[in-house]
């Protein structure tokens, strides 16, 4: 698993684009990637999903702890491009309930405009 | 009762059941997908549901510092993929495993736990039983073809 990070100022929003499988192997890494920024204060946060086409409850595991720490510091953290078979562990444990998803980076990056968060 | 047919071509692995060894008992899931040619959503069920039992028994299957054996073997034939997971560990029956609630808002969501669940969402047919020798065998079943589901068992046997 890859991870880049860029920050988009303009929304003051820090993109995190995640390339390969976000597993028991790799989750930690993702997790402290995602909270080495909110420790920097960047709570407005998006996921790249397009390059990941694999996830298991260890990914679940990161995801929901960077949204619950993103939501407490005044924050959030979105979805862009999920894969149908990430979709698919989503759907299946709830979490399209709790996560606002996106269809592309831009709409994600864009909705932080529309909603206060 | 989940019998092994006939014919059917086996992988198998033993090893320690630690972490460094989680990426080689994953191979064997990627070799069989590879050999029998499983479409990508099969594949994508087998490897989510190895990765659970083989974390949840080494993670939480033996003592902390003292890990023991765990063994993967898969057979396939034409109508299913089968997968055995054995250990020597704790008997520990998964239909035991809480459900967790999927309608609960974000701050009564506990961190963990989904593991069980999504292994009961993606296979067909699971099976656990506490081998003579006091460790788990657990037995898990993916069809390859939907329609050929549920004609030698019960979707949510695991559940029950």
């Amino acid at each position: 698993m890859e991870i880049a990070i860029r920050a988009i100022s303009e929304f003051d929003v820090t993109v995190i684009e995640i390339t390969g499988s976000v597993d028991s192997l790799t989750s930690e890494k993702l997790i402290g990637a995602l909270n080495d920024q909110l420790e920097q204060d960047r709570v407005r946060l998006v996921a790249d999903l397009s390059g990941v086409e694999y996830t298991s409850s260890a990914g679940l595991r990161a995801l929901l702890i960077t949204l619950k720490d993103a939501r407490r510091r005044g924050g959030d953290f979105r979805l862009a491009s999920v894969r149908p078979p990430v979709m698919r562990v989503l759907e299946l444990s709830g979490f399209t309930s709790i996560l606002s998803l996106f269809p592309d980076v831009e709409a994600a990056v864009a909705s932080f405009t529309l909603r206060s968060a | 009762m989940i019998t092994e047919r006939p014919g059917a071509e086996r992988l198998e692995l033993t090893s320690v059941a630690v972490r460094a060894n989680l990426a080689a008992l994953m191979g064997l899931v990627d070799q069989a997908v590879e050999r029998e040619r499983l479409g990508a959503e099969i594949a994508g069920d087998l490897r989510l549901a190895v990765e659970e039992v083989c974390v949840n028994v080494i993670d939480h299957g033996y003592p902390a510092g003292a890990p023991g054996p765990i063994r993967l073997a898969i057979d396939c034939d034409p109508d299913r993929v089968v997968v055995v997971v054995a250990d020597e560990a704790v008997p520990f029956d998964p239909t035991h495993a809480p459900v967790p609630d999927l309608d609960a808002g974000l701050d009564e969501r506990p961190i963990g736990g989904l593991g069980w669940h999504l292994i009961r969402q993606v296979m067909d047919e699971i099976e656990h039983e506490v081998s003579p020798a006091g460790g788990n065998v657990l037995k898990l079943v993916k069809y390859r073809n939907s329609t050929t589901r549920g004609t030698n068992g019960n979707r949510d046997q695991g559940n029950q």
